[in-house]
């Protein structure tokens, strides 16, 4: 609640503020380092991997789209070879990993957000809000996804918004139901209860305190949704329905398997990309894992 | 004066709320500011029920809610906030009485903030109430799991007494404390009732804490309020005879 913290009165205001400077230094960061080594991997993946997305112009070799001697062997100038056009396979890679990232983050934060209302609404109110709610969500879940993905990216014209869209509008479900099962878990508690009696709102006390209560759960649902995500498509990439101005890995792997790839056996052209697919994955599960190890509240997940 | 009169509560469950439980049947009672009134009955029998409908938190089936002669039963909610300031409720769990998420001190200016207190006056008044419920000042920026049941009880006390309220529900308040937290906690209350004129409803399974707290005592079984009379009255010649046996089975 920053309106209170900003109106804190502190008893030991010595104290507070070292609690606050020592967040920084490097000695306290490297305590919290070794208290969870799992999930500083993950978030050092990220970091890296979120490094090569944003500064891909200036650290790929080539420009990927620029043509040259097809089907070449890696090599030191082209790190991974080259493909049928002639186009570094190397800088086609990190340039790959902004459209997977940015598809991921998207479409995860469409599916959260979606889940996350649906839950909320659908625990703290009863009665046939919960019904209604509920009912649509277990709708939802019986559609099976990937067929339907598939059958909606074919009609929609191929582009990165439209599968962001796709894959945002039909991944909420689990997240709806796993929030949901936490806030009437939380709705129980006595202080939510005390604080309405305090005379605070519905809408103050579902933000500051049903909310709060469930970030736990929905961080680490975040961070599996963009996992999913990124799988979804590259599933959907693969099978050519992906958007041809912005490769994804996932594409990647589907120009290699339709334009030789596979038949010459050029593992250095379809390799890398199954590789960076599993390493991102592996990151943001391994951010969960953590969090999922040290509390009580992500059982749920 | 705190008046439900002919309350009635049931809960329905099941599909189309085919179950059906009466909690509360017809229950009347009173408090008088100043004055604490003991509500003992088995678990389940509906007191917490009861209590949680006389500060509204649920909405009785029937009967009515007056304060102070106003009738609060179907006011809406709004309207309702301007009264909740005279009537709060404490509750039995302090594991979850606060948001485990904030310092004490944040759950504090909670209701400091909703009163309108400002900034300036806060750290004042923050002082007066700790040093009325004993609350020492230099755990209030801890979170709850870092300080004891008795203290955020206390912190709980400092939350509702900046309310003011001329009634409090006091939902066995002290039954998940140690024994001598628990002295000190009634202590403060009962100080508390006569010195501000505040009523108490005070809801206990625990017929030595009502004993020693209450100037009179309702009897509930099965949603049914049995008896009613003073304190004295009642322990030394109940009338009811589930009274009675209470009596026996605590001598």
């Amino acid at each position: 609640m920053p309106r209170i913290q900003s109106r804190l009165y502190m008893p030991n205001v010595e104290n507070m503020s070292e609690k606050w400077s020592s967040s920084l230094d490097i000695g306290k960061f490297r305590k919290r380092v070794c208290a969870s080594p799992i999930k500083f991997t993950g978030i050092a993946i990220l970091v890296v991997l979120v490094f090569i997305a944003i500064t891909a112009p200036l650290i790929a070799p080539h420009d990927p789209e620029k043509t040259g001697i097809p089907y070449q062997s890696p090599s030191a100038d082209h790190l991974l070879g080259t493909n049928d056009l002639g186009q570094d396979i190397f800088s086609e890679l990190l340039y790959a990993s902004r459209t997977s990232l940015v598809v991921g983050f998207l479409a995860a934060i469409i599916s959260i957000v979606i889940g996350v209302s649906v839950g909320l609404m659908a625990g703290y109110y009863k009665g046939w809000i919960r019904e209604l709610l509920m009912g649509m969500t277990d709708v939802f879940l019986l559609i099976p996804g990937l067929p339907l993905m598939i059958i909606l990216a074919a009609y929609l014209s191929p582009s990165m918004w439209n599968i962001i869209l796709v894959i945002g509008l039909l991944w909420w479900c689990s997240t709806a139901r796993v929030v949901q099962s936490r806030v009437l878990q939380v709705r129980e508690m006595q202080f939510i209860e005390s604080t309405r009696a305090l005379g605070y709102s519905d809408s103050y006390i579902l933000h500051k305190h049903v909310l709060a209560n469930t970030k736990e759960v929905i961080y680490a649902k975040f961070s599996l949704a963009v996992a999913s995500a990124m799988l979804a498509e590259a599933s959907l990439s693969f099978l050519g329905l992906g958007d041809p101005l912005n490769i994804s890995w996932g594409e990647m792997i589907h120009f290699a398997f339709t334009r030789g790839g596979f038949a010459n056996d050029m593992w250095w052209w379809y390799l890398p990309p199954g590789l960076m697919i599993c390493i991102t994955v592996l990151a943001f599960v391994l951010i969960t894992m953590e969090s999922r190890k040290d509390s009580r509240l992500v059982e749920l997940i | 004066m705190l008046e439900l009169v002919k309350i009635s509560k049931e809960f329905r469950t099941g599909f189309l709320g085919r179950n059906v439980k009466q909690a509360v049947i017809d229950a009347s009672l009173r408090v008088e500011r100043g004055e604490i009134v003991g509500l003992i009955g088995e678990s389940g029998c509906g007191k917490s029920t009861l209590g949680r409908i006389a500060v509204k938190l649920l909405m009785p089936s029937s009967g009515h809610i007056i304060l102070d002669g106003a009738d609060v039963t179907d006011m809406p909610e709004k309207q309702f906030r301007e009264f909740r300031r005279q009537m709060q409720i404490i509750f039995q769990h302090p594991e979850t009485a606060l948001d485990p998420q904030y310092t004490l001190l944040e759950s504090i200016l909670e209701s400091f903030n909703k009163i309108g207190i400002p900034e300036a006056e806060q750290k004042g008044l923050l002082e007066n109430i700790s040093e009325e419920v004993n609350l020492p000042l230099d755990i209030v920026d801890r979170h709850p799991n870092q300080v004891s049941g008795g203290e955020i009880q206390r912190a709980v006390l400092t939350r509702v007494f900046a309310f003011e309220p001329r009634y409090l529900i006091l939902d066995e308040p002290t039954s998940m404390l140690d024994v001598s937290v628990q002295a000190h906690i009634l202590q403060l209350l009962k100080r508390k009732a006569k010195k501000d004129n505040v009523g108490m409803l005070f809801i206990s399974h625990d017929l030595e804490v009502i004993r020693a707290m209450c100037d009179r005592v309702a009897v509930m079984k099965e949603g049914k309020i049995l008896e009613d009379g003073s304190a004295k009255e009642m322990f030394q010649s109940p009338k009811s005879s589930y009274m009675k046996q209470l009596l026996e089975n605590s001598a």
